[in-house]
This record gives C-alpha cells, structure tokens and sequence, in this order.
C-alpha cells in the first residue's frame, strides 16, 4: 500500500486561478506494479527468445500461421550501463542509429561541398553531438514504442525479462522484480543476437566503451580510439571522423577481414584520405586514466606479425572496442535440453535453423556461420516460422545476400569475394572485370575519386555466370540492392552488359565495363558519356 | 492516484511543469523489502495530454478526445505509476486546426494529432488518437516509460 501526501495548501496556494478544483482528493490505493499471472504455467505453441530482427519477424509470422506465441526480450546493461528496449541490437544499437549518425556526418561534408555549386552558407557548420544524439534516440524510441504496439496487435504476448531453458519444452523468464514465470511449450526458437567483445588489455572493460555505448554517449566522444577493422570499427569511425572528432582505427590483422581486400583496402585509403589515422598491426596492452581525466593507451605489435605501426602510446577521450561479437548463449541454460554450440564462439549449430533438439530453432546473429545481418534474420525467421506452422516448406537461401558497409565512402557488394572465387574455381575459370569511375557530382567540390571503383566476378566459360558484384562509392547500399535480384536470378555478364544504364548515375557504370584484369589495360576513365 | 492540473496554452503548461517540478511528493516504500518509511521524492513522471476544449455541455469537439476522457481518467486513478503528475492541455479547433500551432511546430512536442500522451519531456514513446482510449495500450505506455526496476 502506499499513501501519497502532498501538501495541498501551498500547491493550491501556488495554482493561482487553477486552485483547488485540479487538487484530486487523497485517498489510499494498493500500489499498481504491472502484474503478471505467475501462478500456474502458461502454454505456448512456440516461445521466441529474443525480440530483435529475427525473433519478431519469426513470432510475427507464427501468429499469421494460427500459433500462440510469446516473446522474451532482456537487454544486460552494458559494462557502461547502456539498456535499451524492444527490437533488438538493429533497432536500438546496430543498423539504424548507425545510418542516422552516418547520414548526420555525410550531411556536414554535404553543407561544405554546397558552396562550390553557389549556396551562400555563413560560417562554419558544426556538430551538437547532444543534439544529434537525442534526434537518433528519440527516432529509436518511437521505434521501440511502435515494435511493442505491433507486438500487442498481433497478439503475440510479450515478456520482458530474461530467459533461459529449464527443458526442452520449459522456458524460464526471470522479470525486472526477480519474480519468474514459466512458459510451457511445444517450440523454442533462440535468437538472442550478440553482444560487442571487449579486447583483453588492462583495463579495457572499466574504460573503454563499445557499439553498445556510442549512440547514446551522453557527451561529445573527443578524440576518439577505436580498436578493430570490422565493419562496425570502420564504419563508427568514420562517422566521428565525420563530425569533426579525431579518430584513429588500431587494426590488429587487416581490415574488413574475410571480405574482399582490395575493396577494403579501397575504403580504408578513402577514409585516410579523410584524415582517420590507422595504426596497423597492433593490439592495445593497457588502459589507463590520466590526471585530466582522459585515456592513455599503449599498445604492441601484434604476437606473430611482421611489420606494421609498432610498438606506441597515446592519450585519447574515448576508447571504442569493436573487436568482435559474441552470441548471448551462456545464461540461456541450453545444456538443459541439450542443444549444441560452439565452444568458443558461444553460436549455434543449426541445419535449416534446427538445432540438434528437434524442437528447438535458432535465427539471426546467433546462428554459427551465417551473415550476421538483419534481413537475413528475418527472412529466415519468417521462413521457418512457415515450416514450422504453414504448409511452405521453403527453405532460407543464404547464398548471394547483399551487404553494404556505411563507411564515409560506401562498400556494397553481393556474391563472392575475389579471394573466394579464386578459392572455389581457380583463377584461370574466372574474369575479372574492373573500373575507376566519376560520379558526376564529385569534381565541382573537388571530391576525391581515386577510390570510386567497381568490379565484377565471373566464370570464364559460357554461360558466364556473375559470381561476385563489387562497389565502392556513394549510396552504395541503393546501387547495389538491384543487383542481388539480377543475382539471385543468375545473371551473366553478357546479359550484365547488354542492360542499358541510367546516365547519369553511378550504378551505371555497371553496364559499361569493359576492361578485364586480365587484359592489363587502364582501368581509368576515359571520357564521360564514350 | 495522481495529481492533475488543467491548462489552455503553451505558458501554462510551461508553468505548470515548473511547479510540478518544484513540489515533493511524499511516498511510502513497497513494504515487502523495507519497513513502512515515507520519504519524499523530487522526481516523478509528469504526463502531458493534449486534448480538445469542451463545450458547455462538456462535450469534446474533437471525437478521439471525447472517447479517450473516461478511460485515461480511468488509467490515471488505477494504472499510473505512483507518484505521478498529469497535465492536460485544451485547445481549441482552432487553435488545433492551424498548422502554425506551436504543439504542431515546437521540437518538444511536434504533434500530428490529438488526443495525444506522452511523458515529459521525451516525444516518444506517445499514445495518440485510438491508442489514449485503449486501456490496454495505455498500460504498456506506463511499462515502456516507467520500466519496473529492482531496487
């Protein structure tokens, strides 16, 4: 019970014209914690753990397909602190606040190249980092609000709290107030994503942030120290660079590792290009904070490596971790119905998102060796949740996806890396198609185009089937989106190049290759329209 | 239980949060993890709805608004997070219906309909329309902004 007791005279008093007619009368009422039955247990025909992309897309079509379903979402705070609500790492920590911060630092190069086609712009533009941050938040939380809402019209039951298995059929979900329910059920489907790494160096941990913290770091980053090549290391310091905050990448092998090198050798010259410093070959061995309340980092060259950036230090305001993701499997219990994962990854071996347990699935980030991207989850999500309660018996194609990376200048691509093709059919059975281009918006502001380049993998023999699509260049991500249907479709490069470009735009240059690897001829422009 | 002021404009309610935030309210701790102390605490939601005038009848020119009242009345008595203050805005068709409103224009609210809750001073989460006369919709509008924590 809890009594509330204001003190009336004054507040009247205080009210003016509004006086007491606004002043409810006090009374004692019970206290209103939201309830939930934890008598008994509740039957589901499927229990979703994890509410991100692939979860709800999977709980979403379940419901469509006639089944009852429940979701558990839980966010662990952060080594920082950092929560968030429902709709996973895409929505709160991922995908989207990582285009918005993106497309806010593309908008301040966007204001300076202006005045070379006649804007009158006085003074300098410069980055509220609070102001952006609070417009990316509050765009996140009417996002949250509405995944909930749709959560509720679907009737898709939806717990928020931590979950775990007790069996194969028996989920446990510990809520905010330590009280547990159990969820009985004839399916389980995992799809608790990954969380952001932390390097092992002294001090990492109490010091240093990830892609957990960033977006909504509550003040200005400063010069700024990330630590990882990935995707989300570029990507993060790109946008700061962007903004105006001295950043430097530390890269411990090399960049983008696993995707095609020399396209991410491309978009690391660009964003040297743009200032970002790289440290190569290293690893941070120690964090510590300095009297002025800053960041003093020194690191090694990396064990077993030659050459590189070497042995250094530096005192920076932020140090950003993107190092790796690790899949959220450890406190689920999944050795209670014993469900198989890797050992050091923590991710799940699944064959058509099945896990060893007949009734237990797996979708999303948290599946061993899939792309770890949201539309892959929820497709596949959705897609099982067909099997599992439809007649479809489709199966999640995860072949040809296209990805794009969102660093200053953008890498998109679908197919095989130039590396995989050369692996999987030999270099003599492919050609390589290339081309330096320019955008035709580029040379008024003096934009540097040395890295807008394409290129194109295929087989050499007839039909010459397209293996590999590669861009580096602006709204890569909407120049190549087109293409993985041409892929998906088979597409050969007779047909490639018998389509007509749109003139003028970047995508374009596509259709117009005509220069092999092989030929050994200038893969640079000649003339624009030629 | 909550407590409720009622205002017409944009200074008033401006007023009004100043002098909500002012006051302390005093609240017992649940009594399952300490014994029964009250203390007074500065910081509780405030719950801004921004609704249609009434006629001399009582009756709402803006249908949505007519159809919200009981029910949030109802949220405010049995579901509200407790303490919690409430302030409703009136506005006149007129007043709603030109674009240069300052609900509609001003970055703290940026409305496009009414009625419309939110909690101050965040623009989302909201309940606009339908959703402020759904008990339902409402009760996860208190969840998403006032989450349960442990102690």
């Amino acid at each position: 019970m809890s009594v509330l007791k204001i003190c009336t005279k004054s507040f009247a008093a205080s009210l003016g014209r509004q006086s007491e007619r606004s002043v409810k009368k006090i009374y004692r009422i019970s206290s209103s914690f939201r309830t939930f039955s934890t008598e008994g247990k509740l039957e589901y025909d499927l229990v979703v753990i994890g509410g991100g992309s692939g979860g709800l897309a999977c709980a979403k079509e379940a419901v469509a397909q006639g089944a009852r379903v429940a979701v558990l979402d839980y966010v662990q705070p952060s080594p920082r602190s950092t929560k968030w609500g429902l709709g996973g790492t895409c929505v709160n920590v991922g995908c989207i606040p990582k285009k918005l911060m993106h497309h806010a630092s593309l908008l301040g190069e966007a204001i300076e190249d202006a005045r070379s086609f006649g804007w009158r712009i006085p003074g300098n533009a410069e980055i509220d980092w609070l102001a952006m941050r609070d417009a990316v938040q509050d765009h996140i939380k009417s996002v949250n609000w509405v995944t909930r809402v749709s959560l509720r019209d679907n009737k898709i039951e939806y717990v928020n709290g931590r979950g775990r298995l007790a069996d194969a059929n028996t989920v446990v979900a510990t809520l905010h107030n330590m009280k547990e329910v159990l969820l009985k059920t004839k399916n389980v489907v995992v799809a608790v994503g990954a969380r952001p790494k932390y390097s092992t160096a002294i001090g990492a941990q109490e010091l240093g942030i990830s892609s957990d913290d960033i977006f909504s770091l509550e003040k200005p980053p400063g010069k700024t120290l990330v630590v990882g090549g990935g995707y989300i290391g570029l990507e993060c310091a790109g946008f700061l660079n962007g903004f105006g905050y001295p950043s430097t990448v530390m890269l411990r092998s090399v960049p983008l590792r696993g995707f095609d090198q020399q396209m991410a050798s491309m978009v690391v010259n660009e964003m040297e290009g743009r200032g970002v410093n790289f440290i190569c070959k290293c690893v941070p061995e120690s964090l510590s904070k300095t009297p002025d309340r800053r960041i003093l980092v020194k690191w090694n060259t990396t064990p077993g490596a030659n050459g590189g950036s070497g042995q250094g230090e530096d005192v920076f305001d932020t140090v950003l971790f993107a190092v790796g993701r690790k899949a959220v499997t450890d406190s689920l219990a999944l050795e209670k119905a014993g469900v198989e994962t890797h050992k050091e990854t923590g991710k799940i071996f699944t064959t058509n998102e099945q896990t060893n347990v007949p009734n237990i699935f797996a979708v999303g980030d948290v599946l061993h060796r899939k792309p770890e991207l949201t539309p892959v989850a929820v497709q596949a999500g959705r897609l099982l949740a067909r099997r599992m309660f439809g007649n479809d018996k489709t199966l999640m194609d995860y072949d040809n996806v296209a990805t794009t990376v969102f660093t200053p200048l953008e890498y998109g691509f679908v197919g095989l890396s130039e590396e995989e093709s050369e692996k999987r059919h030999g270099p003599e059975n492919l050609e390589v198609y290339h081309a330096f281009y320019k955008p035709t918006e580029f040379p008024i502001p003096q934009k540097d185009m040395s890295n807008c380049y394409i290129k194109v993998i295929c087989l050499r023999r007839e039909p010459r089937t397209v293996l590999g699509m590669h861009f580096v260049g602006p709204n890569a991500g909407e120049v190549i989106q087109g293409f993985s249907a041409a892929m998906k479709c088979r597409i050969t490069m007779e047909q490639l190049l018998d389509t007509i470009g749109i003139h003028p735009t970047v995508a374009e240059e596509f259709t117009r290759l005509t220069i092999t690897k092989r030929s050994g001829m200038d893969p640079n422009p000649q003339a624009c329209c030629s | 239980m909550a407590v409720h002021q009622y205002v017409n404009s944009l200074q008033e309610l401006e007023a009004a949060i100043e002098q909500f935030q002012k006051i302390s309210m005093q609240v017992s701790s649940t009594p399952s993890r300490h014994e029964n102390t009250e203390h007074l605490i500065n910081d509780f939601p405030i719950f801004i709805i921004v609704s249609g005038t009434k006629d001399k009848k009582g009756v709402s020119w803006c249908p949505d608004c007519e159809k919200a009242d009981p029910v949030l009345e109802e949220a405010e008595q049995s579901l509200a997070p407790e303490p919690s203050a409430f302030i409703t805005v009136y506005l006149t068709r007129e007043e709603w219906k030109n674009p240069k409103n300052v609900f509609r224009t001003d970055g703290r609210f940026r409305l496009t309909s009414i009625p419309t809750m939110l909690k101050w001073p965040n623009r989302e989460p909201k309940l606009v329309e339908a959703q402020c006369a759904d008990i339902e919709a409402i009760k996860e509008f208190f969840d998403e902004c006032c989450p349960q924590v442990q102690d």
